[in-house]
This record gives C-alpha cells, sequence and structure tokens, in this order.
C-alpha cells in the first residue's frame, strides 16, 4: 500500500512537471532547436564623434520570434577605445539607456534611436578611437 | 488513521507541486533579453587652414607696424577656438620680387592665448592689430609689394 502511494505522488509529480514545462514551451515562441539560443537582438553604430557632441545612434532591434515583443529598454555597455593614437578611456563615452513601449512584429526589426555623449573633456589621443559597444535588450511578449 | 496520514501527505505534496507549478508557469510569461554589437567611434581632427595677409602695402614702411588681418578655415563638423598663431616660414612677396625678398626685413610676431572661435564647416577671420614689422633693413623694392606671412595655427575642439 505504502509503494502504491509512493509510486502516485511520485507520477503525481512528474505529470505536474511535465505541464509545466510544457506551459512553458508553448510560452516561449520559436522552435525548440532554436529556442535556446535565440534571443532578440540589436546593432548599431556611430561615426564622427568630437568632444561635446551629442549624436543620435540608430540602433537596429531584430525580434527572432513568431510573434510580436515589446522593446522596453536598451543598453549599451561601452569598452575602452583604441586608435592611432593608443586607447581612450571608455569614460568619455556615455550613451543614455533607452527606456519605452516600441512593439516589433514577428521576425522583424525596428530602429531605435539611443543618444550617444562624447565627453567635452575628451583628450586629443581619443581622435580616431573606435569604442566597442555591447548592447543588451530587454522586451517582453506583446499581449 | 493510515487514512489520516495520507491525507497529511497529500496536502504537503499538493503544495509542493502547487509552488513548482506556480514558478513554472511565472517562467512562462518570459521576458526576452537579447544582446548585440556595434561600435562608436570618434573623428580624426582635419587641419584647420588660412590665409594671412597684412591689410595693405602702403601700412608697411621701415621702422613701422602693420596689421595683419587673418582668416582661419576649418573643415571640421564641431567648432573650435584658436589659441596661437605663430610665424611658419620666411615672409615673402605675393609676386616673388626676388631682390625685395632677399631682405624683406618684415618679420610677424607670434599670438598666444588668443579665444578666436570659428564655427563648424565654416571660415573666420579677425585682425592682429600691429603684428607686421619692417625693419630698415628692408630693400627699397620692397615699395609698393604685398606680403605674404605663413603661419601655423594651434586650436582646440570647443
Amino acid at each position: 500500500m505504502r509503494r502504491m502511494r509512493t509510486g502516485v505522488t511520485a507520477s503525481l509529480l512528474i505529470a505536474v512537471l511535465a505541464i509545466g514545462v510544457m506551459t512553458f514551451a508553448l510560452a516561449a515562441p520559436g522552435s525548440s532547436a532554436k529556442r535556446a539560443h535565440t534571443r532578440p537582438t540589436a546593432k548599431g553604430a556611430i561615426t564622427n564623434l568630437w568632444p561635446g557632441a551629442v549624436k543620435k545612434m540608430t540602433v537596429t532591434v531584430k525580434n527572432p520570434y513568431p510573434k510580436a515583443i515589446v522593446v522596453k529598454k536598451i543598453a549599451a555597455k561601452v569598452a575602452t577605445g583604441t586608435g592611432s593614437f593608443g586607447t581612450c578611456a571608455a569614460s568619455v563615452l556615455r550613451i543614455k539607456v533607452w527606456k519605452g513601449k516600441v512593439t516589433i512584429k514577428p521576425r522583424k526589426t525596428k530602429r531605435l534611436l539611443v543618444v550617444v555623449t562624447m565627453a567635452a573633456s575628451a583628450p586629443n589621443s581619443c581622435q580616431g578611437t573606435r569604442f566597442p559597444l555591447t548592447y543588451t535588450v530587454k522586451a517582453v511578449p506583446k499581449k | 488513521m493510515t487514512f489520516k496520514k495520507f491525507s497529511k501527505r497529500a496536502i504537503v505534496t499538493s503544495l509542493f507541486l502547487g509552488v513548482v507549478l506556480a514558478s513554472t508557469v511565472a517562467l512562462a510569461s518570459w521576458l526576452a533579453t537579447g544582446t548585440g554589437k556595434g561600435y562608436a567611434k570618434a573623428t580624426s581632427a582635419l587641419p584647420l587652414t588660412t590665409s594671412a595677409a597684412t591689410l595693405g602695402s602702403s601700412s608697411l614702411y621701415p621702422g613701422g607696424s602693420a596689421d595683419v588681418y587673418i582668416t582661419v578655415n576649418n573643415p571640421n563638423p564641431y567648432p573650435v577656438t584658436v589659441t596661437d598663431v605663430a610665424g611658419n616660414g620666411a615672409i615673402v612677396t605675393t609676386d616673388n620680387n626676388a631682390t625685395c625678398d632677399g631682405a624683406t626685413g618684415v618679420t610677424f610676431t607670434s599670438q598666444s592665448g588668443l579665444t578666436f572661435a570659428v564655427a563648424a564647416n565654416s571660415s573666420a577671420s579677425t585682425t592682429f592689430a600691429g603684428a607686421a614689422h619692417m625693419s630698415n633693413a628692408s630693400d627699397d623694392a620692397c615699395q609698393g609689394e604685398t606680403f605674404s606671412i605663413p603661419v601655423s595655427i594651434t586650436g582646440h575642439s570647443g
């Protein structure tokens, strides 16, 4: 009798976990083969920055899912720049965090504008420097 | 008694499973975070160019001074402030009068500590009062000549 109850309990546990996993799998869009690695992506670059410059950079966000998403936040991390004069501190560049609610249709892209500022105090050695940027995008499924 | 024990276990198990199910469903309301790469590139400064000239050949005479009129061209997409203008080579006549060029006696007084602003992609002019001098060593052939004064310019953005 005890074995039977243990068996029933274990079966229930497995069943509920399976339901949970299935629910998650159904909610997360994309094919199962790609789901683990597919995420919204962002890319964007800007050139011709100078000390004191305030510019708008176009960042293209791609929705890889078969359902619409709402982009809520884009942040960019700046790495140390390198150029013909050597290195230039990442701190001379400020990229404002974009916040909003922009819908991107399934498997489509959208361009968003992010404000980039180069400090007026940027030293002469920052001329021609290229700063690598890494974007982070936060989005939720459109209801 | 056995039935009562089973009920307790069932309740505990159900609660546990309920929590598991709830947390799993919570995950189902996913937050899609993504990443990407890009870059930002600073421009390289383009050199300032200039044309410099005295206000008129009649202004200079041996032992005298004249104003120097200068135009600075800024090809950069940002404003610059010129801080120094210094002589940069021999001062010669614009029509290459060899006799005069051999002994113009003309000198230029370098200017420093300036705050001469030139807007982005534009030109601006200024006058340096009494910056050109002609000494008594000037050849007689320099009468009526116009002189070209080569200069170097130093400035910064902003």
